[in-house]
């Protein structure tokens, strides 16, 4: 009797520390090993620039070579004495740091992803650029603001590396192997011209870009910046003289994208109450019907309405892809896809669930342009590219999601059309609902744009990233916040969109 | 806006309230089974944000009620057995978000008197409990406030003292440790403080700290206490402003309840329960108020205990 007690307590004690040492830290980022490019692709100096007009639009002196064997004996020392904390960060960052400073993109979207609290009195306050420290911090950086800036952060890197790339071949500095074989670089040799170098491009390009998206970052990002650069030179990535080169091309390029981001109308993206009424009222007169917030006190003005007059990528004509008119309140279209959420509602199965909480990537996550990021980047390396096919890929991933964004948001707003919860007496969701209007579905266009463009990539991906758009678009279904339709016509749009894109990208160069 | 706090605070409770459960320094005669069923409701309306007292018209009011089937068995005259597994219902007054519902986690305890002294008119008890707690459902941890509970796993120790005169007065101080492993969510990505490439989420480990006075009354018919409790997680990040809370967030109450047990005698071994209290401050949980009640029925597996069921 007493032995068998002693025994359930044993039992008992022994389960209590299995727990408590199966406690791990979970990852703060995705892991992943440092590999060996597929391939260099030395033309890439003569791929086509997005914002640079020419891949000598920012000038850059000839390599000194007097520096050469000074700077060469500086890395030599710094490689032989690497730490081992020296050597955690290298292999974090890799000999691709473009993934990485996607990543860190990824978390400061999610960090700003937090809509404002009301005030007391019931109105709400919006986020002053001007002003970024006072509440509530700029930016709230929701999907239409992080699909932007995750685009300017690729379109600059991407111009960046063309540049580099040209000038690495004009150059030609042979790489730090090459001219001391006595180094063992800690990547390897690729093989590259150092100079400039193509890690400072990336990096000053990312620090540049972000930090004035998240400017309330700006130290932030300086210290993960100076961090990667001082592992240049342990790493024997690169001379002295390439890091300052590829620091100053990065840093003016990610200028010359600024540059069009201060003009590109997101400043006016979120309206005033009186513009926001505006855009309102033209829907009811047009169309009867239009989009009310349930939140609790109401927020009167949608998340940024003018969204839709943005600047976009490769998207000529926005109104010759708007979507059609979405059916009447009173038809038997509207009916059947209310049916389908009641129903849904009444009896939601597990993997619905999961579905809607997979792909809900509201607030406080990176957004949905965010998760596409994501998944670009373990197909990235999954293929082994280089930095600047790395680039461009995001880029074009980007530009097609951002431009998504923009159509999306202009459907949203022209026709203006009511929520589920909305229409719906009584109805309730899994998921919150948004605050802009329900036609299209956000999260089907960014989906299917992403998803077109990564397929145009990565082909023979093309069938999973086309049932991860149609799982993202069906998860809105599943949350209950949007109607079949909305989802529908979301997916259509997204593909015009990165049919737009993808003939930018089929004629840049690249092979 | 999620928040996971109050659920804990009421599951708390909610054995609190039950004679031989894991928080109280009751015991029974050997191969007794005491069998309860209690209800309970525990709602807020307002709640802190980190230290921030507010409102929020999307929850309005929230309330969650609990139906709990449990299991006590007397092992010896000092050890109990406990299993409970409650059923949960939430929903939120205000706002377009459903609530939620279903069993909850299976909890199992053994407690144990491992030490008994009398001096003048006091007897001093020490008694240990090793407790363990898990999902049995399916239940999506990863719903706010709605959610019906934390989803991790969980072990506990507690140890109690209680000090009581033969008059039937008592005070009991007593103190828990509970670790408690990762939850599981249904997203691959969350941010806390830092972005976290995850399905897992750390649940931080919690103490829970209370004094309990009270009196065993009319031949221990009667059992009335109140107590003073104070739960506090080991870190976990803050509920930002206007944020929705993980099952990791630093979560802090002070609260207080009363308990009375009664076995009014016309139904043989049948015991009344009724208790309930507040939370009168706390970081990053629901002011609530929370009450229960219940039933118990305790009866004797072998001849020689069937007549001692009240002890």
């Amino acid at each position: 009797m007493t032995l068998k007690n002693n025994y359930l307590l044993l039992v008992l004690l022994t389960s209590l520390f299995l727990i408590a040492s199966c406690e791990d830290e979970q990852p703060t980022f995705v892991e992943y090993d440092n590999y060996k490019w597929t391939k260099l692709d030395a033309d890439g100096g003569d791929w086509k620039p997005i914002v640079m007009t020419s891949n000598e639009s920012v000038a850059l002196d000839a390599p000194d070579q007097s520096v050469v064997a000074s700077e060469l004996e500086a890395v030599k020392k710094s490689l032989l004495s690497i730490s081992q904390e020296q050597k955690d960060i290298a292999n974090y960052w890799t000999n691709n740091p473009v993934i990485r400073w996607n990543e860190i993109a990824r978390d400061l979207a999610a960090k700003y992803n937090l809509a404002p609290a009301p005030n007391a009195d019931g109105t709400y306050p919006v986020p002053d650029a001007a002003n970024p420290s006072t509440y509530p911090l700029f930016p709230f950086a929701h999907p239409p603001y992080s699909s932007r800036a995750f685009a300017y952060l690729s379109v600059a890197t991407l111009d960046g590396l063309i540049s580099a790339w040209h000038y690495k071949y004009k150059f030609n500095r042979p790489s730090i192997k090459s001219l001391d074989s006595s180094i063992e670089p800690f990547y390897g040799d690729n093989g590259l011209p150092t100079y400039p170098s193509d890690g400072a491009v990336v990096t000053a390009t990312a620090q540049t870009i972000l930090s004035a998206m998240f400017p309330l970052e700006k130290e932030f990002i300086a210290q993960k910046a100076a961090e990667h650069l001082a592992s240049l030179t342990y790493t024997a990535s690169a001379l002295k003289s390439d890091i300052d080169a590829g620091t100053k091309l990065g840093t003016d390029v990610a200028k010359l994208a600024l540059a069009r981001a201060s003009s590109d109308g997101m400043k006016k993206a979120q309206t005033s109450k009186a513009v926001a009424d505006s855009i309102k009222n033209a829907a009811i007169s047009k169309f009867g019907w239009s989009y009310q917030s349930l939140e609790i006190p109401e927020r009167k003005v949608g998340i940024t309405a003018m969204f839709g007059q943005v600047k976009t990528w490769a998207v000529k004509d926005l109104v010759a892809i708007r979507p059609p008119v979405p059916p009447a309140l009173n038809s038997a279209e509207f009916k059947k896809d209310v049916d389908e959420l009641l129903s849904i509602a009444k009896n939601r199965s597990g993997e619905q669930r999961r579905i809607a909480n997979f792909w809900a990537d509201g607030t406080s996550t990176y957004t949905p342009p965010g998760h596409w990021n994501r998944i670009a980047c373990n197909s990235i390396v999954g293929e082994k590219y280089n930095p600047l096919r790395t680039a461009r890929t995001l880029a074009y991933m980007n530009m097609a999601i951002m431009d998504a964004g923009i159509a999306c948001w202009d459907a949203k707003y022209y026709y203006h059309y009511p929520r589920p919860v909305q229409t719906i007496s009584g109805f309730k969701a899994i998921l919150g609902t948004p605050n802009f209007p329900s036609y299209v579905s956000g999260h089907s266009t960014f989906s299917s744009a992403g998803a077109s463009v990564l397929s145009y990539i990565f082909p023979q991906a093309a069938a999973t990233f086309d049932g991860f758009a149609k799982d993202a678009s069906d998860s809105r279904i599943y949350g209950g916040i949007h109607y079949r339709f909305d989802c529908e016509e979301g997916l259509k749009l997204g593909q015009r969109v990165a049919k737009e894109t993808i003939e930018l990208a089929v004629k840049d160069g690249a092979k | 806006m999620r928040h996971f706090t109050f659920l804990l605070l009421i599951l708390c409770f909610v054995k609190l309230s039950f004679a031989q459960s894991p928080t109280d320094a009751e015991f029974m005669p050997k191969n007794n089974i005491c069998i309860a069923a209690l209800y309970g409701q525990d709602s807020w309306s307002k709640y802190w944000e980190s230290t921030l007292y507010r409102e929020n018209g999307n929850i309005g009011t929230l309330t969650k009620q609990f139906f709990t089937p449990m299991i006590a068995y007397g092992v010896s005259e000092k050890i109990v057995f406990n299993v409970g597994l409650p059923y949960i219902k939430s929903s939120a007054s205000q706002g377009t978000i459903e609530g939620s519902s279903g069993f909850q986690d299976l909890s199992l305890s053994l407690k144990s008197k491992f030490f008994q002294s009398s001096f003048s008119s006091f007897e001093f008890s020490a008694i240990a409990v090793l407790g363990g707690s898990m999902p049995v459902t399916n239940y999506n941890d990863d719903y706010g406030p709605l959610s019906i509970g934390l989803g991790a796993k969980e072990a506990n120790a507690r140890l109690m003292l209680e000090l009581l005169h033969t008059s039937g007065f008592y005070v009991r101080p007593q103190f828990s440790y509970h670790l408690r492993d990762v939850a599981s969510i249904e997203r691959s990505y969350y941010y806390n403080e830092g972005g976290f490439y995850s399905d897992k989420i750390d649940v931080p480990n919690m103490t829970m700290t209370t004094i309990a006075v009270g009196a065993k009354l009319l031949d221990k018919k009667l059992r009335g206490e109140i107590a003073y409790n104070i739960m506090a997680t080991q870190g976990g990040a803050e509920i930002r402003r206007h944020e929705a809370p993980l099952a990791s967030s630093n979560m802090d109450a002070h609260s207080a309840n009363f308990f009375i047990q009664y076995y009014p005698g016309f139904v043989n071994n049948v015991s009344i329960i009724l208790a309930g209290g507040k939370v009168l401050s706390g970081q990053n949980v629901g002011k609530s108020t929370f009450y229960n009640f219940g039933l118990t029925y305790q009866f004797g597996l072998s001849k020689t205990s069937e007549n001692d069921t009240q002890k």
